[in-house]
């Protein structure tokens, strides 16, 4: 609770914005979800912003900021936090546990919150131009900045113009951020009738989850029934709820056969920052925990991971029900390919000899090894039945016959323009320097959030679809013409669909003095569509992998480390982003293998090494 | 406050600031140049790295009242001369390229490595010029390159907190860069 | 309100410069790389109004001078510099941990005045020089006289390796012997500046004719706690024969663990792990010298 705010005395060069100095609202719509733009009565979370101080420049501003003294109370009672619920069942969950003789197999795994420390600036300059309010910022989301401007200074939509800076998010850093800040100086702007520059650290935070699965199997080995339990922690103002559970759902499908499978989710509001795209909505968590338990009832049913998955007949999975999978046959052929370049089932065998060993991490004997394995699809954007966002729209106007104009939010400040620009010149016989996009910000479509990869991967299809309706009008109508094409002209019958699929075995050894989890060797073969700049693939998925294990706690042994990639392109159709997982695969592989090396159950990550040597039950003979 | 004549990517600057003022936050406050990152609160991330006398130093640790009379360029400016070239090239050729959230400073770092390796030593301490305050004051670029030490390029690149990148990819770049270099005498 | 983001800077070209501006200022605050001061979080605007001293156009302070047992190096040496310049003739405990600070960038920045004297922490390079029986020149101010004094390294600090240095006193040059020992290792674990709380720094030396341990000192040093010398285990193992059997590697280990909960309870599991990991494999190197006739 806060019931004051003490300001120091101020000249006319310094200029405060609190809640009451609002004109608009003093909230920021992302689609159904909302949250305040400056804390008025009540905080929700340590660091959420109360009140802004502007100034000549940002010292003079941070020395006056240390005299503001803001008197607090913490509240003792508060309202029962709104969880979300979402359950869906595939088959006969019901029935299915009802057989006789079936023996349950449960784990859990955390995907503990993750903070983002690339400690980027967000600046966002405004500046009041008589009629019209130009802001200048990076964004993912330029609609949702002139919506929220517009709420909250009462300014006409269509006279707030932005100006879009490069940006590179792999985090998700510039979605609601940007569109916060605006806000906040966009009032400023206005009261003080100067130009506004405010500046944020770019920090995300990604969800927590628990997922809590239970198998059923009978007593010939084979699964029977699936719950999972899951509780995600978004943080002090959740948001796009639904399509994070739609997310998870399809990370949490296993692929082994099932009669029956359910899934419930909860959101649960806390008192922490809130939570961010971080990449993707989810769906590397679920599939991280899938993967994870996926081997651990292998090696339960008295199997290696690898041979599990071997065994499993895919014709009976039900993940095909939730991603719709274009390319299954040449799963098996991948997943066996690599597990024998990377000597997989002898490399386990010999860990395993050692994992009731006692000392593991004395300096004489030193085996403290692992191996994990794991797969699996990639999804990305949104879910089909996602009704919330706007489903990626894109305008193909052509004025004349030789000339055509793009309208996107998503406007690509990389070589993705060329990609685009690619695909309508071969669809539509154009040459590329008639191919130009549209600038006027007035008019520019609202095609969403970039986010989920969705510039990347869907809007190529999109491009392509709307050229195809294009051509169709060419010989019906006269020009100028103009269509408008989205997400639900791809057609997508499931909830996803996928043509990119990841499979990874990571080596690790947990080095004896430092501690550390070490990682040697990385295997990685992947399933892609047609991609443009192979190597620039390749190097982004090396990326993904090493920044991910980074991020769980591992280090790469020094002068040791080696990663294999190698990706059977299917040149049909454009392929999907694997970014999301083969984030996903990449904790579980690790997770299986640390668990290895330790001979004990983490079922938390990211890992340290106070983890570590709190696991460690040593006994030196 | 001091005034500070010093020379910002060629151009001769007069500036008045705080003395203990770091120099990113002088160039993104007072010049409005964006580093990859100005303040990490001392976790040495390498994310405000500037050439200070073409020497790579952490902006951040570097304050306003040692910059009189100094020339400082920024990695805009950098990437105007031979050795950025010699170094993109590389890039291109390999295909391997730091993400955008580092590729300042990583490119930096190579540059570092470079001109450390390029520099004649003496290793003599009998030979050592006493008027030299700073060693690398006294620099002379050669092209003799020593040995690349592949231990010492590792932990040069530590300082860079972004790991996105394998460090035998980085290692090959250094060499690359490094055997361009002598091939074309790039000074 | 303007002027409280400046601070005064005074800068003396020679010793007498600085002498009287320690004399005349209160309480300031002596600089020399000033890597660490502007490290710390909400550096800069400052809420510490000190005057600051800055040591660095004072020649003397960056000369390095080799006698015939000790190289003399003056405060704003840079750890770059020294290591460039004594790479032939100082022991290799002594390099290692000179290149232990991982980026030469850092290093060039990096003073030797500044890594003795980091307020409220300890890295790598105190506890190195203080087994190579480093001594050190001390500057202090009094009314108007001045004195140099010189002691051992080791005395600056506390017992639990806290900075203890008087007001007004400031270290001007570091005597550092180059002698090398049979057996010498370096190793630090962890990040130091990230994260301290899980690092620790060992340096070790000892002699070893005939395969019997002599002279052996060990520090550990853990960055936000202080240095450990361990010196009753050091004088547990004089004299004994290396190489060691399993059996006295975990009693000598068991020992150490034993003192350095005594010494520093608020070290933490991991960095007590480490430490006995590290002293270990410290013991199971150590081989009779082969001694040449």
């Amino acid at each position: 609770m806060v019931p004051e705010i003490i300001l120091p005395q101020l000249d006319d060069n310094f200029l405060v914005v609190t809640p009451q100095d609002i004109m608009g609202s003093n909230k920021i719509n992302v689609l159904s979800d909302t949250r305040p733009l400056l804390a008025s009565t009540k905080v929700n979370y340590i660091g959420e912003p109360i009140l802004a101080l502007f100034g000549p420049s940002l010292d003079r501003v941070k020395v006056l900021a240390r005299e503001i003294m803001i008197k607090y109370h913490p509240l003792t009672t508060t309202q029962k936090p709104r969880i979300l619920r979402f359950k869906k069942d595939l088959g006969n969950f019901e029935e299915s546990i009802k057989e006789e003789g079936l023996i349950p197999f449960e784990s859990t795994f955390k995907s503990k919150k993750l903070t983002s420390s690339r400690g980027k600036l967000i600046k966002v300059l405004v500046t009041v131009d008589g009629e019209f309010l130009n802001i200048e910022c990076q964004t993912q989301w330029p609609q949702l900045i002139k919506n929220a401007v517009a709420l909250s200074t009462g300014f006409n939509k269509r006279n707030i113009i932005i100006k879009k800076n490069h940006f590179y998010a792999p985090y998700d850093e510039y979605w609601i951020k940007p569109a916060h800040l605006a806000c906040i100086a966009a009032v400023a702007a206005i009261k003080s009738g100067l130009p506004i520059e405010i500046i944020c650290d770019s920090m995300t935070h990604k969800i927590e989850t628990t997922v809590k699965k239970t198998t059923w199997y009978n007593a010939e080995s084979q699964t029977v029934a699936e719950k999972v339990e899951v509780k995600v922690d978004q943080g002090a103002y959740p948001l796009f709820g639904e399509e994070l559970c739609s997310q998870m759902l399809a990370g949490l499908v296993p692929e082994y056969p099932l009669k029956g499978f359910r899934c419930a989710i909860a959101i649960m509001p806390s008192h922490k920052a809130p939570a961010n795209f971080f990449g993707d909505l989810g769906y590397s968590a679920a599939v991280a925990a899938s993967e994870i338990h996926s081997s651990k009832l292998g090696i339960k049913l008295e199997q290696n991971p690898y041979s599990w998955r071997l065994g499993l007949d895919q014709n009976k999975s039900i993940r095909p029900q939730i991603i719709e999978w274009h390319n299954a046959n040449n799963q098996r052929d991948r997943v066996q390919a690599m597990a024998q370049d990377c000597f997989y089932n002898r490399k386990n065998a010999a860990c395993q000899i050692h994992i009731n060993q006692k000392s593991k991490l004395s300096l004489i004997s030193s085996y403290a090894r692992g191996i994990g394995i794991a797969s699996a699809p990639t999804i990305c954007g949104f879910s089909s039945s996602n009704k919330d966002v706007k489903q990626q729209e894109f305008i193909l106007s052509l004025p004349s016959k030789r000339k055509v104009i793009c309208n996107s939010s998503f406007m690509p400040f990389d070589n993705s323009v060329e990609i685009w620009k690619d695909i309508i010149s071969k669809k539509l016989k154009i040459k590329k320097e008639y191919i130009s996009m549209e600038e006027d910000d007035t008019i520019i479509v609202d095609s969403g959030p970039s986010v989920l990869s969705a510039k990347n991967s869907k809007m190529p299809k999109i491009i392509s679809a709307a050229c195809d309706k294009i051509e169709k009008l060419m010989f019906e109508e006269d020009y100028p013409l103009t269509i408008t094409a989205s997400n639900a002209d791809l057609h997508i019958q499931h909830l996803f669909s996928s043509n990119a699929w990841a499979s990874i075995v990571v080596e690790l050894q947990i080095d004896p003095v430092t501690l550390e989890p070490l990682i040697y060797h990385v295997w990685s073969y992947v399933i892609a569509g047609k991609i443009q700049d192979k190597p620039r693939f390749i190097s982004r998925m090396k990326q993904v992998i090493i920044t991910t294990l980074f991020e769980q706690g591992a280090k790469l042994a020094q002068n040791k480390f080696q990663i294999d990639i190698d990706v059977s392109y299917d040149e049909k159709e454009i392929s999907d982003t694997v970014s999301s997982n083969l984030k996903g695969i990449t904790i579980a592989a690790f997770s299986i293998a640390l668990n290895q090396a330790m001979s004990c159950d983490i079922t938390e990550l990211p890992v340290n090494s106070d983890e570590i040597v709190a696991h460690i039950g040593e006994d030196i003979q | 406050m001091i005034k500070l004549a010093m020379t910002l990517n060629k151009t001769p600057i007069d500036l008045v600031v705080a003395e203990t003022k770091p120099l990113s936050e002088i160039l993104y406050e007072d010049f409005g140049i964006n580093l990859s990152r100005v303040n990490c609160n001392g976790r040495c991330c390498g994310g405000c790295l500037v050439l200070v006398e073409s020497i790579p130093v952490l902006g951040c640790m570097y304050p306003a009242f040692k910059l009189q009379g100094k020339t400082i360029t920024t990695f805009d400016a950098f990437m105007l001369t031979s050795h950025y070239r010699n170094i993109k090239r590389t890039y291109d050729s390999l295909g391997l390229t730091p993400c955008p959230d580092c590729y300042e400073p990583k490119t930096l770092i190579i540059e570092s490595i470079l001109l450390r390796n390029q520099i004649k030593r003496g290793n003599n301490i009998d030979s050592l010029d006493p008027n030299s305050r700073n060693f690398m004051e006294k620099k002379v670029l050669t092209n003799q390159f020593d040995d690349i030490d592949e231990q010492t390029i590792a932990d040069e690149f530590s300082l860079s907190a972004c790991k996105c990148m394998d460090p035998s990819d980085l290692l090959l770049i250094v060499k690359k860069a490094r055997e361009d270099r002598i091939k074309r005498h790039v000074r | 309100m303007y002027a409280k983001i400046d601070r005064e800077v005074l800068q003396p070209k020679n010793l007498g410069e600085l002498e009287e501006y320690i004399r005349t200022t209160q309480n300031a605050l002596i600089w020399a790389g000033g890597t660490y001061i502007m490290s710390r979080p909400g550096f800069y605007p400052e809420k510490d109004a000190r005057p600051i001293i800055y040591l660095g156009n004072i020649e003397s302070f960056s000369e390095i001078t080799k006698n015939i047992r000790t190289v003399d190096v003056g405060c704003m040496v840079n750890t770059n510099r020294l290591l460039d310049v004594g790479n032939l003739i100082f022991s290799k405990l002594l390099l290692d941990t000179l290149a232990s600070t991982t980026s030469s960038i850092v290093r060039d920045q990096d003073t030797m005045g500044g890594a003795i004297c980091t307020p409220g922490r300890r890295f790598s390079i105190p506890g190195t020089l203080i087994l190579m029986n480093t001594d050190v020149d001390i500057l202090k101010v009094e009314g108007k006289k001045h004195t140099i004094s010189k002691m051992p390294l080791r005395r600056i600090y506390d017992n639990q390796g806290q900075l203890n240095l008087e007001p007004n006193c400031l270290i001007t040059k570091l005597r550092i012997e180059f002698e090398s020992s049979d057996f010498e290792m370096f190793k630090s674990v962890g990040a130091p500046m990230r994260k301290p709380k899980s690092t620790v720094i060992c340096a070790l030396r000892c002699n070893l004719s005939s395969g019997i341990i002599s002279n052996m000192q060990l520090c550990l040093t853990f960055p936000l706690e202080g240095m450990y010398f361990a010196q009753e285990l050091c004088n547990d193992l004089e004299g004994s024969q290396v190489p060691f059997s399993l059996k006295k590697v975990l009693e000598f280990s068991e020992k150490l663990e034993e003192g350095i909960i005594a010494k520093f309870p608020s070290v933490t599991p991991l960095q007590r792990e480490r430490s006995i990991k590290i002293f270990q494999q410290a013991l199971f190197s150590m081989k009779p010298k082969i001694e040449q006739n």
